[in-house]
């Protein structure tokens, strides 16, 4: 019985190796007409031997960036677009390359679980090969990226590690950092409601329990959106709301775009913010990225706010 | 008057009158954010958007409907539609690629023109694709024809998730939110007036056409000697299909079923006749989908207005399979 299955194993490793070589073949085919560089992505070395991070989640990978660890990173989602592109990328949540996950052989997978929760088989296979999988469940307000920051020292080192010390001081001046980038501007900074939209047909907008929300609120102004969460709103949700203003969300938009075009329908709309221009768009690359980006993310906007007149002021201008 | 006559007169009206209602209500109907439903007529301020919005809604239904009677006669398959047959995903392919390129490389173009081009060429493109690759022996093959309409709109969302793919952060919410499908409450009206006024052309040649259909059903030896050319027919046939999925998918974006759907349900109220069958499926069509826009506006589930595209295509969904079930849809 035993040789039976010796045999049946070593046939079928002698046709899956023939297939390995086809399949080997056929990728380095491809790696030579598109000029692709996933062999090397695979085999690369981080700085630091003893940390290898896998990072399921951009704003998790932006966290590592801001502290100083893209050096420890060898994985990587699609979405990162802010990482090296050597970096090699493993998927999604809901894509798990998991024999690239297998060849970089990580020391850490970092997880920012959906709704849905985690695919078993990628916890089966952190299980498996003892890498360290820590996953975070909610990542939607500023306390939740302060306390993910707080958790990153211990996720990855011991407390007794001199770089567990180390990494617990850059927590602590990206967490001023960011105490810092939230505080209130002057007295001449916009204190009304802001509509906060990041995409146009349909228009959806940042609402209550977001980081922006958040960001809006410490920098004193308002959102002028009463729901939870990213609702999608009609126009005459928006002529009821009447924003004040109107801070559009496009990361990496041309300083030269015009944001009432951009806006589409909403940029046309008879409402205070359009009438008094008090309009805007947020180019901060890391803008749609609960992450430690919202240091800059909340500079912007600062700006923003501040090149607006006091919301007294305009009162009295709108006063009839 | 005939039985017959009666019976398409009485289903005309009953649909004419449904659409009405539903219009009505749509005009009436608003749930503010705080949840509260109300029934009034709408201020100064904001009638333009409800109006706009039924209008959006009224055209884009009727156009995909319109368009699933013309494939189903044309193609002789009950099963045969704009969205089923990959025409909306070329469509709405061609509207994603301009979006991307605009994003991507800066393009400026004016948007509404460029999307109804795009769209155009995305829905022809597929539709002669199809049309070419689904013939067997010289002959349409209604399986061929709808598993090549299936495996080509399978392409053509697969090079969607591309672009949504390699669009920048900044792009990608645009091209996943649009992909939803809704109705544009701020269509622009030249826009719109474009639109309806094709629509409406397409319609009456269609109303026209509705003998030269029926004829088309046949098999093309009994067709030819009833005086009907099929040949032209059918290319005539095959590009106001594409015309009106294209202006579809432009005002709305790819919403599903409505022109699968909407050409059974009149066919069996008011009969196979395409005369009053494309009258009855555009009301149908133009009904199903005001009744997913109240529906959106009526149900809230906590985020918002829920896309109308998932109405249609939660009431579709099990309709089409209740057709494919019971054996009812016949051409």
């Amino acid at each position: 019985m035993g040789s039976i299955i010796h045999r049946h194993r070593r046939r079928f490793q002698a046709s899956s190796n023939s297939w390995a070589a086809v399949a080997a073949f056929i990728a380095s085919l491809a790696g030579l007409i598109c000029g692709c560089t996933d062999s090397a992505d695979v085999s690369n070395t981080p700085a630091n031997n003893e940390l290898r991070i896998v990072s399921f989640s951009p704003a998790l990978s932006r966290m590592l960036v801001d502290l100083g660890l893209e050096d420890s990173i060898v994985g990587r989602t699609p979405y990162c677009e802010f990482l090296d592109d050597s970096i090699a990328v493993v998927g999604d949540l809901l894509r798990v390359d998991y024999e690239r996950l297998v060849d970089l052989e990580p020391t850490h997978v970092l997880i920012q679980a959906s709704d849905k929760g985690v695919d078993s088989r990628l916890l089966d296979l952190c299980d498996e090969h003892g890498w360290k999988r820590t996953q975070w469940t909610s990542l939607n307000t500023i306390e939740d990226i302060e306390s993910v920051l707080r958790d990153i020292p211990g996720v990855l080192f011991n407390d007794v590690d001199a770089q567990y010390a180390d990494l617990s001081q850059r927590v602590a001046v990206m967490l001023n950092d960011i105490a810092l980038a939230l505080t209130p501007g002057g007295e001449m900074t916009w204190r009304g409601n802001v509509l906060v939209v990041y995409s146009t047909q349909p228009v959806g907008v940042f609402g209550r329990d977001t980081y922006l929300n958040d960001v809006l609120v410490r920098l004193g102004a308002t959102n002028a959106v009463p729901l939870d969460g990213w609702p999608n709103l009609s126009l005459e949700d928006i002529v009821h709301l009447n924003p004040q203003a109107i801070v559009l969300v496009k990361p990496g938009t041309a300083l030269d775009a015009d944001t009432i075009e951009l806006l589409g329908a909403v940029g046309e709309l008879d409402i205070e913010a359009t009438r008094s221009g008090r309009i805007a768009t947020l180019r901060h690359p890391a803008a749609m990225l609960p992450s430690t980006g919202i240091i800059g993310t909340a500079d912007e906007l600062r700006e923003i706010l501040a090149s607006w007149p006091n919301v007294d002021a305009a009162l009295e201008e709108s006063a009839p | 008057m005939t039985s017959r006559r009666r019976r398409q007169t009485i289903g005309i009206v009953a649909l004419a009158l449904m659409c009405i209602g539903l219009g009505l209500l749509r005009a009436l109907v608003y749930r503010h954010l705080d949840g509260v439903l109300t029934f009034t007529w709408p201020d100064a301020n904001v009638a333009e958007y409800r109006f706009k919005a039924i209008a959006v809604a009224m055209i884009t239904g009727i156009a995909l409907a319109v368009s699933g009677v013309l494939l189903q006669a044309l193609l002789r398959n009950p099963l045969a539609s704009p969205f089923i047959l990959g025409i909306s995903s070329g469509a709405a392919l061609g509207v994603m690629l301009v979006m991307y390129l605009t994003a991507v490389l800066g393009w400026t173009i004016v948007q509404q023109t460029s999307h109804t081009v795009a769209a155009l060429v995305g829905a022809l493109v597929v539709l002669a694709v199809v049309f070419v690759l689904g013939q067997r022996r010289g002959w349409l093959d209604p399986l061929s024809l709808v598993l090549t309409g299936v495996v080509v709109s399978a392409i053509c969302v697969a090079l969607i998730m591309l672009l949504q793919h390699l669009a920048p952060s900044g792009v990608r919410n645009d091209l996943i939110t649009w992909m939803m499908g809704h109705i544009d409450e701020g269509a622009p009206l030249q826009g719109l007036i474009v639109a309806g006024s094709i629509t409406g052309v397409c319609v009456v040649l269609s109303v026209l056409l509705g003998p030269a259909m029926d004829a088309g059903t046949l098999v093309e030896d009994e067709a030819r000697s009833v005086g009907v050319s099929i040949g032209k027919l059918r290319i005539f046939m095959f590009i106001m299909a594409g015309v009106l999925a294209a202006l579809a998918v432009t005002l709305c974006g790819p919403i599903g079923f409505v022109g699968l759907i909407a050409p059974h349900a009149a066919r069996l109220l008011i009969g196979p006749r395409h005369t009053a069958l494309v009258i009855g499926a555009a009301l149908t069509g133009a009904a199903l989908l005001l009744a997913a826009d109240v529906a959106s506006q009526i149900i809230s589930i906590g985020r918002g207005h829920v896309p109308v595209g998932v109405f249609t295509a939660l009431i579709g969904g099990p309709a089409f399979i209740w057709l494919l079930r019971s054996g009812r849809g016949q051409v």
